[in-house]
């Protein structure tokens, strides 16, 4: 009996931990990955692959560091978006490249559109407990 | 499609041509006036019967260090037709640095400045 509190303690301690990073953290990585898409976005206008493999490689990193805080088809979505953008990185073909770079800035505006509803549903729900 | 090489191969051969005087590039204040965040002049030149033009602008990048925004400088070379409208926009090859540098050089005067400056006798200005 005593495990199965113990479980279900650690399991709650959990989730509301969970629930508060949520919370805190996502608001500021929508904002850096709004930023490293406009980046993104400038750097295929001035067809600067240097650039373009920064912005990316750090668009990449702030989908995996949150992909743990989102669910079903967003984390899905996100997972997607971070896989793709690893192959368009590792592609040699410039033509591909670049045709790489268009597709992942649009599923990265999509990426950060979930993102957007979801910290605003947070919001929500936050102030209705209150 | 051409590659980027290829693109540093062209840019070279248009900075050896600007510095061996067989290229000639004037500034154009019309086209700075269609573009935004001109830093400096735009230059254009007439090279094998297509109109380029350089020109050095400005543009806000995201900064994650400092979850802010900072400026940055960067280089245009373009294909644009006798209006001004661009046409096709260069790859942003290293050498396009080099190539502004070298069109500022010789159209501001300063490559004449100093070659002249340095054979005059000492004490004369």
């Amino acid at each position: 009996m005593g495990l199965i509190v113990t479980i279900w303690v650690l399991f709650r301690v959990r989730n509301i931990e969970k629930a508060f990073l949520k919370q805190a953290l996502l608001p500021s990585r929508m904002r850096v990955l709004r930023g490293h898409i406009t980046n993104l976005d400038k750097a295929i206008q001035a067809k600067n692959r240097q650039l373009a493999l920064q912005a990316l490689e750090r668009c990449r990193s702030v989908l995996t560091a949150s992909s743990g805080y989102l669910d079903g088809d967003r984390r899905k979505s996100s997972e997607q978006t971070a896989q793709a953008i690893e192959r368009v990185c590792r592609s040699a073909n410039e033509d591909e490249f670049w045709t790489g770079c268009e597709t992942a800035l649009a599923r990265l505006h999509g990426v950060h559109e979930g993102l957007k509803t979801l910290v605003k549903e947070l919001e929500w729900r936050t102030k209705d407990a209150n | 499609m051409p590659t980027e090489s290829e693109w540093e191969q062209a840019a070279q051969r248009m900075i050896d041509l600007t510095e061996s005087g067989n290229l000639t590039w004037q500034v154009n204040a019309e086209i700075k006036s269609q573009r935004e965040n001109v830093e400096g002049d735009v230059y254009m030149a007439l090279v094998q019967g297509r109109f380029i033009a350089v020109y050095e602008y400005k543009s806000q990048f995201y900064d994650e260090d400092i979850d802010g925004w900072n400026p940055r400088n960067e280089v245009a070379i373009e294909f644009i037709d006798l209006s001004g409208v661009l046409q096709y926009r260069w790859p942003a090859v290293p050498g396009r640095w080099r190539l502004l540098d070298a069109i500022r050089c010789v159209v501001s005067g300063a490559r004449d400045f100093l070659k002249q400056f340095l054979t005059q006798p000492a004490g004369t200005g």
